[in-house]
């Protein structure tokens, strides 16, 4: 049995009149600490999450399904990402006074386009069309149980300046994503001997531009094993797909790089059939076409003559 | 006027193993040039070659350049066959300008072939010239590209600013122009013989049929 819950009244002014002070200032003084959302602020109600959160032991293994469950945020890259001046619970819904959290409120957080809808950041991410691929990927058509964006994608570590990374870092970052669930490297190349070289290719193209759709910036619509790009030339061309994928965020770099077409690539490597310079293969056109024409002038030349001698004897 | 010939005799000028070598590398450069040009002009809507099966022509047919290139050089040496590469110096410049006048005027006013093949120089000088930069400069060069194309950790890592393979992979694109020029040519020279299909029947049986002269009495067999 609860106790019965007293009140005590007084009718004493100048009690009254203090109480009501003290309950007002009492009032403002959450909201105070509520808006004091400087960098400080954040980062010391944060560091009492990440007292447990940095460490990065924890993790358990879930005796249903064998997945690791991480819970471990690297404090370094989350205050250098987009979302580090962010509370945690600015994210993170739920009840987390508890210790250990309870189960529920594990699994409680905001998607991207609550906070996002209709902003600037929004709209350069395009997540209405990115939400559009996402529902048609092998991940979401196939009911994968618990896979959402973050399943992919950090946002303790997302950061949009990485898109200008040098391709090399995007493909290693992005590869990996893919290897949390899908096997090793080693066990990835086994799978993929179809294609010639496959260390090669592994290491340079990101997983996305063969196994999304072809045209266009799809890769969130991820596509399975059985529809993946096939066709050399969808890479090895002028009009690569590399181009659209992986090149998307950086053609305005240098699409023309000494004369090269799809010169952007350069920097990090030659592709044959995309790497292409017009003089060049102007060079090789004229060059046959024009030793082609000559000897075909000269042997016309040779049957005329030929015939002229002939007619002069007879 | 060049006097008369003291004799005609026929002498083996093309060996078999030269002949076999001839028309394998025949073959050779035409995979090469059609796979070549598929690769690098490749395109999914017009395909010549799909890219996949030009790029296992293409290095198959690199790799039979190889081998045939090795055998080529190791036996040219062996046999002497490569003192027919080897230019005579004295008078080069003279000879080099009389074969030029005769596939610019002679060949067309009917005249005969200024420099007659010997049993020591069975090519006119540009034939030499050409094949001596063709066997031991582009085609050798051609092959080193190709392999730094075919496994691309054998390229320097970054020239220029940009990755190393670009200036190999240039260099093989204009090796292989070269070359493919001097394919087309070639198949044109092979008309100009005494008869239209004279220089094939050599180049099948072997045979040739050589002038003795004064100067050239010791080469009678």
């Amino acid at each position: 049995m609860t106790k019965p819950c007293v009140t005590q009244t007084t009718n004493s002014w100048p009690h009254n009149a203090l109480l009501s002070l003290v309950l007002m200032v009492g009032a403002l003084v959450p909201l105070a600490l509520q808006a004091d959302d400087s960098v400080a602020n954040v980062a010391e109600k944060n560091a009492r999450c990440l007292r447990c959160h940095g460490m990065e032991t924890l993790r358990y293994q879930e005796l249903a399904t064998g997945n690791m469950r991480d819970f471990h945020v690297d404090a370094h890259k989350f205050s250098q990402s987009n979302h580090g001046q962010q509370g945690c619970v600015t994210c993170h819904k739920g009840d987390f006074a508890a210790l250990p959290h309870r189960p529920e409120n594990t699994n409680q957080y905001h998607s991207c386009a609550d906070c996002h809808t209709g902003d600037k950041v929004l709209q350069r991410m395009r997540l209405v069309g990115i939400t559009a691929q996402y529902k048609k990927s092998v991940h979401v058509q196939r009911g994968v149980s618990g896979f959402d964006c973050f399943s992919c994608h950090n946002p303790h570590e997302s950061r949009l300046e990485e898109i200008k990374k040098p391709a090399g870092n995007i493909v290693d970052r992005d590869n990996d994503v893919c290897l949390k669930c899908h096997g090793t490297r080693e066990s990835a190349e086994e799978k993929h001997r179809i294609i010639p070289k496959a260390p090669l290719h592994l290491k340079e193209v990101r997983c996305l531009e063969c196994h999304t759709p072809r045209p266009g910036s799809v890769i969130h619509a991820i596509e399975p094993a059985t529809r993946a790009e096939r066709t050399c030339e969808a890479c090895h061309s002028r009009d690569s797909i590399l181009l659209t994928k992986l090149y998307k965020y950086r053609l305005h770099e240098s699409e023309r790089r000494t004369g090269f077409i799809n010169g952007v690539v350069l920097s990090d490597y030659y592709v044959i059939g995309m790497t292409r310079h017009p003089l060049l293969d102007a060079l090789g056109i004229l060059g046959m076409g024009g030793a082609f024409v000559g000897v075909m002038v000269h042997g016309i030349g040779r049957w005329l003559a030929a015939r002229r001698r002939q007619n002069h004897e007879t | 006027m060049k006097p008369e010939p003291l004799t005609h005799q026929k002498v083996m000028l093309y060996p078999l193993w030269v002949r076999i070598w001839h028309w394998c590398n025949a073959v050779i450069f035409i995979l090469l040039l059609a796979s070549g040009i598929s690769l690098h002009f490749a395109d999914p809507a017009a395909p010549l070659i799909p890219f996949a099966v030009a790029r296992v022509i293409h290095n198959l047919s690199g790799l039979c350049l190889t081998l045939g290139f090795v055998l080529y050089v190791v036996n040219n040496g062996r046999s002497g066959n490569f003192r027919h590469y080897w230019p005579v110096f004295q008078g080069l410049i003279g000879r080099i300008m009389k074969q030029t006048d005769y596939y610019a005027r002679g060949i067309f006013l009917g005249l005969p072939h200024p420099i007659a093949p010997t049993w020591e120089q069975k090519f006119n000088p540009l034939q030499q010239l050409t094949y001596l930069a063709i066997m031991y400069l582009l085609v050798p060069l051609v092959i080193v590209t190709g392999f730094m194309l075919w496994v691309p950790e054998w390229a320097p890592g970054q020239v220029l600013g940009m990755d190393g393979l670009w200036p190999a992979a240039v260099l093989h694109y204009l090796l292989a122009v070269a070359l493919g020029i001097f394919f087309i040519t070639h198949l044109y020279l092979i008309t100009v013989g005494e008869t239209m299909t004279s220089q094939i029947k050599k180049m099948v049986t072997g045979w040739e049929e050589i002038s003795i002269h004064k100067e050239n009495d010791h080469e009678r067999r």
